[in-house]
């Protein structure tokens, strides 16, 4: 089928899902352009175009190509990255979730929260969500988007205080 | 902005984006992958036919720009396979005469008289340019009548 080691399509399935999730963020959860992604990811691996070489953990390596391609195909497609349309996608992802979220209280703070994300940069938005939500290092997360580590940390500052600013409002917070 | 604040900050967000998450569905590894071996499959078949057509395509693009640097080599082709053509077949076992000269002895202008195997030993390039006739042939008594 393929000369991938049994071993690293293990892993790969492991984190196949975390991976799916990424690339929609990737995609401003257009589910469809996601799949073709994700597809564009794993061709990318048969056909050895994307070798992981173990120069970071394979996780950070996967997300890494997974964005490098998804702007790639975002340019290519001229997928519009319009905070509008991650907002409304963002919402109804939220409101599809069964899970009850145990952090956030009402569906209000949940609003609030991304009207507040909303605000944010493409840039931005990534690195907090690649930093505060899916526990990468900022210098990881660089390296998944592909920036330079001022750069990153530049954009993470800006995030944080942006965030800070849209939600002071927010007693809970 | 505090490490307190900051800790909130970072909770609100990652409870934001899990329920976003726990929104999307996810696809099933195994298909997936199964997808990306068959389109990579696919593609490369695309690309073998795209070479072709190319390699195609540059080759009649080139012979209308240049054609004297191909029509040279076809004729030069075509010559040969003419002269090749034109060459004498030789039978590929040595020649015998015929018994008594049979055949030889007689007025190449006229008919010949012989039996298949008599013929067998004729030389081919007379089959080509002489005009053989058969007659009566008894296969019991092997005579010619």
């Amino acid at each position: 089928m393929n000369e991938m080691t049994d071993s690293t399509l293990e892993v790969l399935e492991q984190h196949h899902e975390q991976a799916f999730k990424w690339a929609m963020s990737c995609c401003n959860y257009d589910r469809e352009e996601a799949k073709d992604l994700m597809q564009s990811v794993y061709v990318e691996m048969i056909s050895k175009k994307a070798v992981f070489r173990g120069e970071s953990s394979l996780l950070t390596w996967l997300y890494t190509i997974i964005h490098r391609i998804g702007w790639r195909q975002s340019k290519k497609h001229k997928i519009s990255c319009s905070s509008e349309k991650w907002m409304d996608t963002a919402r109804e992802l939220s409101g599809n979730s069964c899970e009850a979220s145990k952090q956030i209280k009402n569906q209000q703070q949940s609003e609030d929260i991304l009207v507040a994300l909303k605000t944010l940069s493409v840039q931005q938005r990534q690195m907090i969500e690649l930093v505060y939500y899916r526990d990468f290092t900022i210098e990881e997360a660089a390296s998944i988007t592909g920036s330079r580590l001022g750069t990153a940390r530049t954009h993470f500052h800006r995030a944080k205080q942006n965030l800070a600013k849209s939600l002071k409002h927010l007693k809970e917070l | 902005m505090n490490s307190n604040d900051e800790k909130k900050l970072k909770d609100s967000v990652s409870a934001a984006f899990r329920k976003i998450d726990n929104g999307i569905e996810p696809t099933i590894f195994q298909e997936d992958w199964s997808r990306a071996n068959a389109s990579l499959e696919y593609s490369r078949q695309f690309e073998e036919k795209a070479k072709m057509d190319s390699f195609f395509n540059r080759l009649k693009r080139n012979i209308f720009s240049l054609p004297i640097l191909f029509i040279a080599p076809m004729c030069l082709v075509i010559i040969s396979i003419f002269i090749m053509l034109k060459r004498p077949i030789e039978p590929d076992f040595p020649t015998q005469p015929l018994i008594n000269n049979t055949l030889t002895s007689l007025d190449p202008n006229k008919h010949w008289y012989a039996t298949t195997d008599e013929l067998l030993h004729v030389d081919v390039r007379q089959y080509e340019t002489r005009l053989v006739t058969f007659v009566k042939y008894d296969p019991l008594s092997m005579e010619i009548k």
